[in-house]
């Protein structure tokens, strides 16, 4: 089996494991058990109805928002960080295959630069850690995407009475501008994707922006033998996200999907720098 | 070198927070919020 097979599988794997409470047919309520105290290390709403883990994102702004430190959730991601880098963006992010399924539709292609993808900390630092600090509410989940088409969209169209309340899930009351914003916002993303590759990954992806910080450190890196490279630019063809991985086998925006590792002169290496050899 | 120093840093403050987060009740309040019906990410207001 080819090696992208395998990461579809995974992809599809990771998406379904990480929605597969059914309960909510019963219970018309968000899974609220132990497993919601782990964080997935992807973009996975918790408010989706079958969410049987907590959004990362959605974490560090509650904390943000009650003035705490995540001690725990910033161990796990820098661990996770340290050690694989952005592996899990190319291989368990349900964002990620979204983005990777959408790209395959014929259309005008657009190309991102990679200069964009400092975007990705300007969106870490307002939306998920500053704004959530000084107002005491989470805007990043205000126009999350992901929330929009795994939790708002659901959510309001479904809008099923609450058994143990008696009442709407949603108030029709509360659906406001926020709600057309949040649908405007996601519906403009999805467009992105048929255009562009993975933009939401290299543009405004705040996890990313974590896990993409750690790709030069990470204990798993990419080795492009310079020996024989003859830079013939095939890597950047095929990588879902348009780096030159002879040029910058660390780069901050690898997904680590190893689309790469098509070319014979790009293997993988545990413990080393990175660098190009 | 300099890699190798950051490595060691990362895992060694990773282990500092895993014992501060656990002693804070980091889980029991991540659940807490995971388990309410967010409602920014439902977009009302």
């Amino acid at each position: 089996m080819d090696l992208q097979n395998i990461r579809a599988l995974v992809q599809w794997c990771s998406l379904i494991l990480s929605n597969a409470y059914f309960g909510f047919l019963n219970t018309k309520q968000v899974y609220q058990g132990s497993l919601k105290s782990i964080c997935v290390p992807i973009l996975n709403c918790h408010s989706c109805p079958s969410a049987l883990f907590s959004c990362p994102i959605g974490t560090i702004q509650h904390f943000m928002t009650i003035r705490k430190f995540p001690y725990l959730l910033t161990a796990y991601l820098a661990l996770i960080g340290i050690s694989v880098g952005s592996l899990a963006c190319g291989w368990l992010c349900p964002f990620g295959l979204l983005q990777d399924l959408m790209y395959k539709i014929k259309s005008v292609k657009l190309r991102i630069s990679e200069k964009l993808s400092s975007l990705r900390y300007l969106v870490l630092f307002f939306l998920v850690i500053l704004f959530p600090l000084v107002t005491q509410e989470t805007w990043f989940s205000k126009v999350c995407p992901m929330g929009t088409f795994e939790a708002a969209i659901p959510w309001v169209l479904w809008n099923p009475i609450i058994p143990v309340y008696g009442e709407p899930a949603v108030s029709t009351q509360s659906l406001g501008w926020l709600f057309i914003i949040k649908l405007l916002i996601g519906f403009a993303f999805l467009g992105l994707f048929i255009i562009a590759k993975r933009p939401f990954c290299r543009l405004a992806c705040p996890l990313g922006a974590i896990f993409g910080f750690f790709n030069k450190y990470s204990v798993l890196q990419l080795k492009v033998d310079g020996n024989h490279c003859t830079d013939c630019q095939k890597c950047k063809t095929n990588c879902p996200v348009d780096i030159n991985i002879s040029d910058n086998p660390g780069s901050s925006t690898c997904v680590r999907c190893f689309h790469c590792l098509k070319c014979e002169n790009v293997r993988i290496q545990i413990g080393t720098d990175g660098k190009k050899t | 070198m300099k890699i190798k120093i950051v490595r060691i840093v990362v895992f060694f403050l990773a282990f500092i927070f895993f014992i501060l987060g656990d002693s804070n009740n980091e889980p029991l309040e991540t659940q807490n919020n995971g388990a309410t019906m967010c409602m920014a990410c439902i977009g009302l207001e």
